[in-house]
This record gives C-alpha cells, sequence and structure tokens, in this order.
C-alpha cells in the first residue's frame, strides 16, 4: 500500500510539473508547441519565462493586385503586399518597393507586415504585370487590366443606311466601340440589335464585340421592306439604321400542272419553276401558300415550300370537281390562274415537298 | 398411424429428396446469380448497407445518402453478415455467399416445416418444388431481396421447436424458437411480424390439432378442455417472448420509428394495382410469382376442405386473395390503410411457400401414391411420367425465364463501371461537395458503396428526411423522369437549389435530363471513359467540416452492433446442433399424425373421364383463345390505330415498323425518310417521351383521312404540346400515312465562316503541387440587380427583376430569393440568363411555388403539368429580398441564334409572342431558350418567362418560337424589393455600365394593355445527344 501511495504521489508529482506556454492563440503543453515555438509574438511559460519573438528577416513576398478589370480613367485598384519571415511570420518595419507595370517605384512602409497601395492607373486600357520588392526579396508577378470605360460608350452603326438580298446572310457592323478615353472595348462584350419594320414586327439580334467592334451575321429570314435599327449596350442606345431587304419578286411563275390521283380520289399539284428578276429560281424552302378553288364550290388551302423551284402538294379535292382556280402567292408575289387537269408531268420525282 | 418401418423409409426418402434439392439449388440459383444479381432491383442496395457495417461495424450513422442517414432503419442482419465476409472476399462475392446462404437455409427450412404437416419424402418433394419455384427465382433473380430470402429460411427452420414447445413443451423447445424468432428479427423484421400470422398461426392450430389426438382424455370434468390448457399457456408465453425477441433484437431500430416518424407521401408500388388493367403489373407480381404453382390451388381448396392441412390452406388463400392487390376491392376491405402502405406481392410469395407443403404432398402422391395409381390404370405408366415430368419440366422453365427476363427485357441501364467516377470524386478534392446520378438505376447504390462521397440521393427510400423528397412520391431523384412532372419537379428542386444541398456534381446517364441541367445553370464538363457525362454547377459552397450527424447513444450503437450477429450466431448453432443431434435429420423427430385418405377410389373409368373431359375443356378454351388472337392480330388496324402506332415506333425509335406505316405508294426509299427523322433534334425529338397521342379529324373522303394530331411530350423542363396536320390514305384495305415533309428552310450558302470570341478560365487547371492558389481566383464580376417586385399571379409568389452584368468578363449568376412568410432561400430556376456576356441583361424571376405531388387532391393520382399548389406560408408575404452572385463564365455562351419576325399580338388569355428563331451561327442550336422581361407602365419590370424552341437549329436553319404571357391585370404586386434587401456578392451594388432601361434595347409593346415594353434574351445549348 505504501508503495503504491508513493507510486501515485511521484505521478502527481510529475503531472504537476507539466510545462505549458501561452501564447496570443491559446495555451498548450510546451511539449506540443511544435513549428508554434517559433510564431511571433509574446510566450509565457508556466514556470515563469516570458519570450518575445518578433519576426526574421523577409523570405517571401506575397503580392495581390485587384480588381481584376479596373474601369479605365475611374476606378482606383488596389495593391497589397505581404512580408514573411522563414516561419510565416510578418515582417514588420520594412520598406516595400511597389511596381505597377506603369509609373515608377512606389515605397510604402510595411505595417504588421503589409504594405498597401491604392492607385489609379492611367486610362489606357491594357495588361499590366506588377510586382513588389521588399528586403531584396521580390514576389511573384500579379497581373490586373485596365478596361474600357463601358458606361463612356456610345455605340452606333458602321453605315447609317444597307440593303440585304432575302434569304441571305446580311451582316451589320458597328463603328468602332471607344470610351471616352479611346479605349476599345473588350472581346466578348454583348450588344443588341432591335430591328422593327413598318408593320412593327421586330426583329431581335444579340451581337458579340470582337477586335473592337460588333459584326452581326443575320440570315434575313421572315423580314422584307425597309427596317429601323437600333443598337444597344447595357443601358445606352445609338441612332437609327435603315436596313433594307429586297422582297422576293417572281417574274415568272411556270406552268401550273394538276393531276388526278385516282387511288385516293384526290389531285396532286406541281407549280413552277418560279423564276425571279434575280436570274435564278426562288430558292429553297421560301414559304409558298397555295389557294385552290374547284368548280363545286369545294376549296382547299394549303402551305407549301419551294424544293428545286417547284411547289409540289397534294389536295384533298376531287379530279372531277375542276376546273380549278388557283391562288398562288410567295412573299409579296401572288399568281392567279385556271388550271384543268392533265396528265401529270413526265419524270416527275416527288420529293416530299409538301 | 402408419408402421414405423414405412415411416423409416420415408425419412430417408425424405432425406435424399432434400439433398437433391440443395445440389438443384446451388445447382440452378448458384450458377445464374452471378450473372443475375446486377440486373436486380435491390442487391446492390444490400451490398451498400453491407459496404457501411463494413466500414464502421457500429457507426450508425450513414452520410453517403439523403444528406445522412440512420442505418438503424433497416434491420442489419444480413447486412453484418456481408461486412464480414468482406474481410475475405469482394463486396459482389459477399452479397452472392450470404445469398446463396439464405437460399439453402430456406430450402431446408422448407423441408423442416413440410414435415409438421405431410410425411418425410413429401417434405423432400417440398424442398425440391421450394428450388424450382418461379416466387424464389423471382425473389432472388429479379428483385434481389436478399433479406426476404435470409429471413425466411431462418423462420421455417425455428418453427419445429414452435410446434414442439406447443405440443410437448421442454424450455431448450423454448429457448430454440426464441432464439430463431429474434434472428429472423435480425434478417428482417418483417418477416417475424407477418410469419407470427401467416405460419405460426396454422401451425399452432395444427399443434393442437396433434395434442388433441396425443394427450389422451383424463377422467376429470372438462378434461377435453383441460388437456389444451397448457399448450395454450405455451404458446402465450412464446408469443410473449417472440414479442419480446423482436423489439429487442432490433431495438434501436423501433425507437428510430418512433422517433423519427416518417412523414412521408407513401410510394406507388405496382403491386397495389389492378392487375386487369396493368397486365404487365400483373406480370410481374402475381402471374410470375405464382407460376405453375397456380396449377396447385384447386388441390390447394380439396384437400383444405377434406384434410387436417385446412389451416394451411386457409392461409393460402388468404394470402393469394391479399395478393391479387387493388384487382378487386377486398385485400384493401381486409387491410385498410395499411393497403397503401404493404407491398402486397409480399403476401403472394408467402402464399407461394405456404402452399409448398400441398404441392409435396401432391407429387408424391402422383409419384408414389394413390393418384399416380389412378393415373397408371386410366392412362397408363407414359401418362403419369408426363404429368410429372411436364410438371418438373415447366416449373424449371418458369424459374429459369424469370432469372432470364432482365436479359430479355432489361430493367436496370447496361452495367456502368463506377471506376472512373470513383476516381473522379476522390481527385482535387470534388468530394468536398455532394453529387447526384440520373440514369443509373440502381446501380447508384453499387457506385455509393465504392466511394465515401455523398449523394443528397438515396436508394431506400424509408430513410429520407430532407422535405424536399419525403413531400413527393419520388422513391429516387435518379429515376424522375418516370414519374412525370412531380418526379421532374423534385428534381428541379435539387438541381436549381444545388447550394443548399451542397451539390456540385452530376453524373448523367441519360441525356433526357440535359435541358433542365443545362438551363438550371448547369455546366457539361466532361465525358467519362464509361460513357458517363459529368456535369458542374458552378459556385456551390463546399460541404462544411463539421456536418450535423445524428449519433446513437452508445448503448443503443453497442445493441446494434452484437445483438443482432449473436442472434444470427446463436441460431446458427442450435441449427448445427440439432442437426447432428438428429444424425443430420436422419432420425424421425415426432410420431404425429399424419394425412390420410378416407376412402379409397379405384375407378380408372372415371379418372379418365375427369382428365379427357378437363383437355377437352382446355383445347375448346385455347381454341377460343387462339380464334380471338389471330381476329385480333389480322383485324385492319383503324386509321386512328396507325397514327397513334406510327408516333410510338417514332418514339420508340423502331423506324422501320414506322416505315412500314408510310404510304408504299408514295414512300421515299428508307434511307430518304430516315434523313429526315435523324434530321430533327432538339427538345422534343431527342429529349421527349411521348405520353399521349390525340387526334382530331379534320377532313375525310372514302380514302383519305386529315387529322390534327396532339402529341404530348415528356420533357425534362415541362410536358409540351406538338401539333401536326397528317394525312392518312387507304390502299388495298389497309391505312397508312402520308408521307411528311423535311423541315421547310434551307441553309443559304454552302460554307459558313465565323468568329468567335470564346473564353478559357484557367483557375486550377495549372501543373503546380497545391490543389489551390490564391493567385489563381478572379474576383466576382460585378453584376447588378435592378428594381425587383415580388409579385402574385393566380396565387403564385414570385420575385421578378432583371439582372445586367456589369462586369467586363462574361458572368456566371446565382440568384436567390426570400420572402418574409416563407423562411426557405429559393433559388432562381429556368427563368434566368445564367450566363451573361458582359453588358448583357436577363430578366429573371424566383418561384415559390411548391411542386404538386401524386398524393394532393387537386392531382388526383395524375400527372398534370398545369396543376400547382401554393407555398406553404406562415403569413401573407409583404416583403422580399434578393441575392446575387457571379462568377466568371467561359463556356455556354454561344450567341448566334436571333428571333426574327416577331410579334406580340393581345389575345383574350394573354399577350403572345411569336416570332422565328434563326441560327445566324455555326453551331448547332439543340435547344434555344428566350427569357423575355415585360415593363408596366411605369417602365419597371413586372413578369419574367421562359420559351423554349421545340425543335434543333442546324445553321441557317429555323424554328418556330411561340411564348405566351399572362395579362397585366393578373398580376398583383405585392412588394416593391427595397435596393438595401438587394445585395450581391456579399455587397452593395456597383456598376460599371449604365443600367439598362425600358427603352434601351427593347421591343415596345404597343396597343398590349397595361405592358409597356419588352426585354429578350436568348441563351443556347449547343450541344448535341446525337453526336
Amino acid at each position: 500500500m505504501i508503495r503504491l501511495f508513493f507510486a501515485l504521489l511521484l505521478t502527481a508529482q510529475m503531472a504537476s510539473a507539466q510545462d505549458f506556454t501561452t501564447d496570443a492563440f491559446g495555451i498548450l503543453p510546451t511539449a506540443q508547441l511544435g513549428d508554434r515555438e517559433n510564431w511571433a509574438g509574446l510566450q509565457q511559460s508556466s514556470n515563469g519565462g516570458e519570450t518575445l519573438r518578433t519576426a526574421g528577416r523577409t523570405e517571401a513576398v506575397i503580392l495581390f493586385v485587384g480588381p481584376k478589370s479596373i474601369v479605365a480613367g475611374r476606378e482606383p485598384g488596389h495593391a497589397v503586399a505581404l512580408g514573411l519571415d522563414v516561419h510565416g511570420n510578418m515582417v514588420s518595419g520594412t520598406q516595400a518597393d511597389v511596381q505597377l507595370g506603369y509609373g515608377p517605384v512606389i515605397p510604402v512602409d510595411t505595417l504588421d507586415g503589409i504594405a498597401g497601395v491604392l492607385f489609379t492607373p492611367p486610362p489606357q486600357s491594357g495588361a499590366f504585370l506588377a510586382g513588389v520588392e521588399i528586403d531584396g526579396v521580390q514576389s511573384a508577378r500579379a497581373d490586373y487590366r485596365v478596361s474600357a470605360d463601358l458606361a463612356t460608350v456610345l455605340p452606333q452603326f458602321a453605315n447609317s443606311e444597307m440593303s440585304v438580298l432575302s434569304e441571305t446572310f446580311g451582316v451589320i457592323e458597328t463603328a468602332p466601340l471607344t470610351d471616352a478615353y479611346g479605349n476599345s472595348v473588350d472581346d466578348g462584350v454583348g450588344l443588341s440589335i432591335v430591328l422593327t419594320d413598318e408593320s412593327d414586327t421586330t426583329t431581335f439580334v444579340p451581337s458579340v464585340v470582337r477586335d473592337g467592334a460588333a459584326r452581326s451575321v443575320l440570315l434575313v429570314r421572315d423580314m422584307a421592306g425597309t427596317n429601323t435599327g437600333q443598337l444597344a449596350l447595357a443601358g445606352t442606345g445609338s441612332g437609327g439604321l435603315g436596313f433594307v431587304v429586297d422582297d422576293m419578286v417572281i417574274e415568272d411563275a411556270g406552268a401550273f400542272v394538276f393531276w388526278a390521283e385516282p387511288a385516293i380520289n384526290a389531285v396532286r399539284i406541281r407549280l413552277g419553276p418560279l423564276a425571279t428578276s434575280k436570274g435564278y429560281l426562288v430558292p429553297d424552302g421560301i414559304a409558298a401558300q397555295v389557294d385552290v378553288v374547284a368548280a363545286d364550290g369545294t376549296g382547299s388551302s394549303v402551305q407549301g415550300w419551294v424544293l428545286d423551284g417547284y411547289v409540289t402538294i397534294g389536295l384533298l379535292l376531287s379530279p372531277d370537281a375542276g376546273p380549278f382556280e388557283v391562288s398562288l402567292t410567295v412573299g409579296k408575289t401572288q399568281v392567279d390562274r385556271r388550271v384543268d387537269l392533265s396528265p401529270p408531268p413526265e419524270n416527275l420525282t416527288i420529293r416530299g415537298a409538301e | 398411424m402408419r408402421p414405423c418401418s414405412d415411416l423409416n423409409s420415408q425419412t430417408s426418402d425424405g432425406l435424399r429428396l432434400l439433398f437433391v434439392a440443395l445440389a438443384g439449388a446451388l445447382l440452378f440459383h448458384g450458377g445464374l446469380l452471378p450473372f443475375t444479381h446486377g440486373n436486380t432491383y435491390d442487391a446492390f442496395i444490400h451490398m451498400f448497407f453491407g459496404d457501411s457495417y463494413h466500414r464502421s461495424w457500429f457507426d450508425t450513422w450513414e452520410p453517403r445518402w439523403y444528406t445522412g442517414f440512420s442505418t438503424t432503419s433497416y434491420p442489419p442482419g444480413t447486412h453484418m453478415a456481408i461486412a464480414a465476409l468482406m474481410h475475405v472476399l469482394p463486396l459482389r462475392a459477399a452479397f452472392m455467399v450470404v445469398q446463396l446462404l439464405g437460399l439453402f437455409l430456406l430450402v431446408i427450412g422448407v423441408y423442416r416445416f413440410s414435415l409438421l404437416w405431410v410425411m418425410p419424402r413429401a417434405a423432400g418433394y417440398a424442398a425440391i418444388a421450394a428450388t424450382l419455384a418461379s416466387s424464389i427465382s423471382e425473389t432472388i433473380h429479379l428483385f434481389g431481396q436478399l433479406p426476404t430470402i435470409f429471413s425466411l429460411g431462418i423462420f421455417l427452420n425455428g418453427l419445429p421447436f414452435v410446434y414442439r414447445w406447443i405440443v410437448y413443451g421442454r424450455m431448450w423447445n423454448l429457448f430454440a424458437a426464441v432464439v430463431f424468432a429474434a434472428a429472423t428479427t435480425a434478417a428482417h423484421h418483417v418477416t417475424t411480424i407477418f410469419g407470427g400470422v401467416l405460419f405460426v398461426i396454422p401451425l399452432a392450430l395444427q399443434a393442437l390439432r396433434s395434442v388433441h389426438e396425443i394427450v389422451p382424455l383424463g377422467p376429470y370434468r372438462f378434461s377435453g378442455l383441460r388437456r389444451f390448457l397448457m399448450p395454450l399457456a405455451r404458446g402465450l408465453v412464446l408469443a410473449c417472448l417472440m414479442l419480446g425477441a423482436i423489439v429487442v433484437t432490433v431495438l434501436p431500430y423501433w425507437i428510430w420509428s418512433i422517433s423519427d416518424p416518417i412523414t412521408q407521401v407513401p410510394i406507388p408500388h405496382g403491386s397495389r394495382e389492378n392487375f386487369i388493367e396493368r397486365p404487365d403489373l400483373g406480370l410481374i407480381f402475381f402471374v410470375l410469382p405464382w407460376g405453375v404453382t397456380i396449377l396447385f390451388l384447386p388441390f390447394v381448396i380439396y384437400k383444405t376442405l377434406t384434410t387436417r392441412l385446412w389451416p394451411l390452406g386457409a392461409m393460402v388463400l388468404i394470402c393469394f386473395v391479399l395478393g391479387t392487390g387493388g384487382t378487386t376491392p377486398i385485400p384493401r376491405a381486409i387491410l385498410g390503410g395499411a393497403f397503401d402502405i404493404l407491398t402486397l406481392d409480399r403476401f403472394t410469395f408467402w402464399a407461394t411457400i405456404l402452399v409448398l407443403p400441398f404441392m409435396g404432398h401432391m407429387i408424391d402422391g402422383l409419384l408414389h401414391g394413390r393418384s399416380g395409381q389412378s393415373l397408371i390404370a386410366a392412362f397408363g405408366r407414359g401418362a403419369r411420367r408426363f404429368v410429372v415430368g411436364g410438371l418438373f419440366a415447366s416449373m424449371t422453365a418458369v424459374a429459369v425465364f424469370i432469372a432470364i427476363l432482365p436479359t430479355i427485357q432489361p430493367t436496370q441501364p447496361q452495367f456502368i463501371d463506377p471506376a472512373p467516377i470513383v476516381k473522379f470524386m476522390s481527385e482535387d478534392e470534388h468530394d468536398r461537395w455532394r453529387y447526384l446520378t440520373l440514369g443509373f438505376g440502381d446501380q447508384f447504390a453499387y457506385l455509393a458503396a465504392q466511394t465515401t462521397a455523398q449523394s443528397v440521393d438515396g436508394n431506400y427510400h424509408s430513410a429520407r428526411r430532407l422535405p424536399d423528397m419525403t413531400r413527393f412520391s419520388v422513391e429516387r431523384l435518379e429515376n424522375s423522369k418516370y414519374l412525370g412532372v412531380p418526379g421532374l419537379g423534385s428534381l428541379q428542386q435539387f438541381l436549381e437549389n444545388a447550394d443548399r444541398y451542397h451539390l456540385k456534381f452530376v453524373f448523367s446517364n441519360d441525356a433526357f435530363y440535359d435541358p433542365i441541367l443545362h438551363f438550371s445553370g448547369w455546366t457539361r464538363l466532361n465525358r467519362l471513359s464509361n460513357g458517363v457525362t459529368v456535369w458542374e454547377r458552378p459556385d456551390v459552397v463546399p460541404l462544411p467540416v463539421l456536418q450535423p450527424r445524428r449519433s446513437l447513444p452508445e448503448t443503443q450503437r453497442f445493441m446494434w452492433g452484437t445483438v443482432p450477429p449473436l442472434a444470427l450466431g446463436l441460431a446458427a448453432l442450435i441449427f448445427v446442433m440439432t442437426g447432428l443431434n438428429r444424425g443430420l435429420g436422419a432420425h424421425q423427430m415426432e410420431p404425429r399424425p399424419l394425412v390420410a385418405a378416407r376412402t379409397r377410389f379405384d375407378n380408372p373409368n372415371r379418372v379418365r373421364l375427369i382428365v379427357i373431359g378437363l383437355g377437352l375443356c382446355a383445347i375448346a378454351l385455347g381454341t377460343w383463345f387462339a380464334v380471338a388472337l389471330s381476329k385480333e392480330l389480322s383485324r385492319t388496324p383503324a386509321p386512328e390505330d396507325v397514327v397513334t402506332a406510327y408516333f410510338d415506333d417514332l418514339d420508340f425509335r423502331r423506324f422501320e415498323d414506322a416505315y412500314a406505316l408510310i404510304d408504299p405508294e408514295t414512300r421515299p426509299p428508307f434511307d430518304d425518310v430516315m434523313f429526315g427523322w435523324r434530321w430533327r433534334g432538339g427538345l422534343i425529338a431527342s429529349y421527349g417521351k411521348l405520353t399521349e397521342t390525340r387526334l382530331t379529324l379534320l377532313d375525310s373522303s372514302p380514302a383519305i383521312m386529315d387529322w390534327e394530331v396532339s402529341l404530348d411530350w415528356l420533357t425534362a423542363l415541362s410536358i409540351r404540346t406538338e401539333v401536326l396536320p397528317v394525312r392518312t390514305v387507304l390502299r388495298d384495305g389497309q391505312w397508312f400515312i402520308a408521307p411528311t415533309s423535311l423541315p421547310a428552310t434551307q441553309t443559304p450558302v454552302r460554307l459558313q465562316r465565323d468568329t468567335s470570341v470564346v473564353w478559357n478560365v484557367v483557375g486550377r487547371r495549372q501543373p503546380r503541387p497545391e490543389t489551390d492558389l490564391h493567385r489563381d481566383r478572379l474576383d466576382r464580376p460585378r453584376i447588378v440587380l435592378g428594381q425587383a417586385r415580388l409579385v402574385e399571379h393566380e396565387g403564385h409568389y414570385s420575385i421578378v427583376g432583371e439582372v445586367t452584368n456589369s462586369d467586363n468578363d462574361p458572368a456566371y449568376v446565382s440568384l436567390f430569393g426570400e420572402m418574409d412568410a416563407k423562411l426557405t432561400r429559393q433559388a432562381a430556376g429556368v427563368v434566368n440568363g445564367q450566363r451573361l456576356l458582359p453588358a448583357e441583361t436577363s430578366g429573371y424571376r424566383i418561384d415559390f411555388d411548391d411542386v404538386l405531388s401524386l398524393q394532393d387532391a387537386e392531382a388526383m393520382g395524375q400527372f398534370d403539368p398545369t396543376l400547382w399548389i401554393p407555398p406553404t406560408l406562415d403569413a401573407a408575404p409583404t416583403q422580399a429580398l434578393v441575392t446575387g452572385r457571379a462568377l466568371v463564365a467561359g463556356a455556354d455562351l454561344y450567341r448566334g441564334v436571333s428571333l426574327n419576325g416577331i410579334r406580340v399580338d393581345m389575345t383574350d388569355d394573354g399577350p403572345v409572342l411569336t416570332a422565328t428563331a434563326v441560327n445566324n451561327g455555326v453551331e448547332s442550336a439543340t435547344i434555344v431558350r428566350v427569357v423575355a422581361v415585360l415593363y408596366d407602365t411605369d417602365d419597371d419590370a413586372i413578369w419574367s418567362q421562359a420559351g423554349f424552341v421545340e425543335t434543333n437549329i442546324y445553321p441557317g436553319q429555323s424554328a418556330p418560337l411561340r411564348m405566351e404571357f399572362p395579362s397585366r391585370a393578373d398580376l398583383r404586386i405585392v412588394a416593391e424589393v427595397q435596393p438595401d434587401t438587394i445585395i450581391v456578392n456579399g455587397s452593395t451594388q456597383q456598376a460599371d455600365t449604365v443600367l439598362p432601361s425600358s427603352e434601351i434595347g427593347t421591343i415596345p409593346l404597343e396597343g398590349i394593355t397595361g405592358y409597356s415594353a419588352m426585354r429578350l434574351h436568348v441563351s443556347t445549348m449547343t450541344h448535341d445527344p446525337l453526336e
């Protein structure tokens, strides 16, 4: 028992003798301090010792510059440098020489290891590389951009008038987009173009800036006549654009051939070839409205489309109901004819253009 | 009582047959199991649980599913067995070994259970019948229900002790009976509970009958009744102890059930359907499990009425009726409210087990008994061989058919190698976020077992606790497309509010979900080597280091980890000991009165007459059925049927069949037609599932009919209706579809050039040892949220406004809204531009609706996308706040689509926009979204809405667009969102551009009452699933 008592007593004494260290981050057994032993600041030991550790020589410098794109002429940037010793302690009381990619070196004293510079870059857009040197140690470079001030960009069309053939790609271009300082707008900035024709039908075209100007390709489909366009960059609008789409005019509608489909008591018709004033057939895919009224008063209206210059459709009309009054409308051209049944065209290949 | 020598001979025969049955089980099921378990519904779930215990035996919290759930929600016996075996075997092999072990137990259990009712040789045949039973084959090879097989095997092996305890007493029997009940509960508590009713009650009656026959009448008054007192008391004691065993063995499960009640919508189950209306479900849940066994039902009825097997027979018939599900009103009348919770196919399964003693008895009679002799006398020896051989052959055929059914008609996606996904989640700290799988089927559970990453989804629906999941009848998000709009609504909640659930990655094995992913703001990353596509949601907060978990008290966790395996171990010990003590069953255990024929039957002519009569009846029925079938098949399909079949064929990609329905006189060659079908893609053709076809006759003649066909397509975004004109023509008495045309628009040039701006957001893709550098981070783009409003539209509450990317870099925008009357923060969904170029503006709408579940009265059990339910609010909302944040975006910024010919017309229902979407660029526009924001007469945004172009648009092509908007009168401004409650990037707003107004970049709405202008934003999903 006595032995056990002494053993317990010894153990207790050993426990009470354990050394603890207190610093700004809390209390820890001294034996477990590890790297923390090297942290700067005041350390107090439970046995009464007191140590004030200061940061060592600058060994590493970190630099941050933001924001990533600074608005030219009106927005300040902020560069922050951190000087660290080998243990990661902030090195205080040194001088940081900041280079912002333009102008002279800016000397700044570090406070608690941090050197901050608020700066206003020149109003010219571009990419800049910044660096800092503390105690002869340089940081890795930090990059930032100065971008055009979008709020001062006044978008304009390259031309105030333009004309495009129907069913082709038209190109709408803007004048070079620059801000108040003459900086070109960055690639990728989005604009929108709204075109309105005489009947208040509208076309909406998203556009993207490339090489300082927006170039929009527009397939002129379902558009006709004179359109008025407006360009918008965020909340800034442009002057008007006169945008004229040449309508498709049929000069010669070719032959209208009706023939019977006795197996299904219907008629099939082929209209064309539809020739235009431009010297080529009406392009494939153009919508064609066909209205037919038979002699017995029955009728049918079908929307077809042009393939290889022809409109070929089937109608639920009795072959005996003819002759037929036919009205073909393509674009703004309308052709009316009276047609009787005839044999089907020779070498006809129905291509499903219905 | 039969002579002792006959009994010994029978016992010996029975034992031999049992060994034959076990060998058959090993060869048949053991041979098939490696190839079938991967196609089952539940096997992977049990593997996941097994893996969970393997990783931590005593930890009952499983964080990998449902944002965490307690594994005490399912009895652990079989899963712990897998976990134990995983120390020496891979996961799948461990599962198969336990499954086979359970099967052996079941076959032996059937033999032992049958011994209590019929002679040993008949019991041996019952064991063989169990090996070939289609219900067992289905349970193992189609459903993968390991605990059902394993627990029933244990339970049946414990029943002889129950019988002996009631009849003879002896504490050993009581102890063994209770241990087996505990072990059964450890594997699956439901088996003990329902087994106590379905198996023990008839057995108890049988035991009392035995007491009646064994114990002689005493000289006392009421001695006839007094001799039952002790057996009844013993039965009562046993019932109490078995109940105690059920409670104690899985006590944490019961505590979980009580303390964490499941307040979720019941999951619809096919076994509750009307099998006549749904023959497909009837096949799976009734016809296949019964299989050939159903032919024995008349014999069961006969023996129930004439022999002491009546308690067993009565229970077979009760289970038979309950197993018919919703086919008749009887099961609902019997079960009451439990009808909607129970899976009724379980009763069919139990019926097919209860019937096995009858089957053994009948087969024994055919081979060795009176019925076989009568058959020989009437038709000769060959007839008996034919009957018995045919019986076994047909049982084997049905059992094999069920086992290979998933191969014939796949119920699961093809095997997905989980390794690339596991690797992906373990790399680059991806497991700091949760993931979700889509289109994996039950293989999701297998994937989950391979990784420590967490998923918001899971595969054990009873453990769900997230309100967004428990509220809806969606078993898993994984398969939400099969649950129509409610299913997709639930999925959409998760995809839109991914930030709330720390959900960052989606692994999609089904392109159906691409539209909802893309337009909910998800970005397609890449395709893994297993063909699975990875989607990422940017700007999602990672999981916290310390996650909430529900820890059980130490005692409960200790109980959970020790009591069930202890019960299983004790039962195994008793099983082995009794087997050895009784010479592996060679000694008959107890003399019992046996089933005996009451009268002799020796009239071959009558047998012949009956059998021939039955045969003729069968032939007559078969002939009638064949004629009816032939008539049905040769009937000329009506034109409506032809149209419906045509679009069904196209939906299921049966192109040859669809081509055969096109008018042979005028149809182009197959390749030309196929070209047209392939040409058409987009939201409906590539991502839609046809749900309904409606026809309206427009015009008709004797040989031609013109129809307006309305096709309802379920897409990941909503149900969309496509209206097409279709002509049918009559050719030689058959109706055909007139050929349809190709799209009417053409690309006007042969070679198109374009320049575009693309971005490379480098981020962490640098060859550096650090996983993250502060220097690689880009500060958040400046976005500006304009004036926002809380608006009510027909009971829906929404925050409406517009967001502008006011930065010089493209922005990926996340928007969140809160109402004072609803605590939940809601994210903007598809009505949001999401990816904005610098200086672009888009409308947004944050909806606070709840999604309709099937159980809501409004739905009446039907999917209807027009139905909705209002949000649950504490009070009428009076104010709202909006939060937005942005990251630099680098993808999905195609801007090649314009809208031509836009017209906005006022109709009785509100403004309608029609336009033609034209692809001016050089990429294929798979799905085009247009977000429109409407301004009121005060020039403030009042409504925002998204519309989709239904077909894909190749470069130079175009497609129509139609959007319908509510009337201004139907919109009520509840509150203006105050500028100080609009927070962007954690700070106040700062704009680098002039902010948009209703006059710049908008379309004036003249003549549209209440609105002044409309702003459009067009965004496009460009990847093509057919590539």
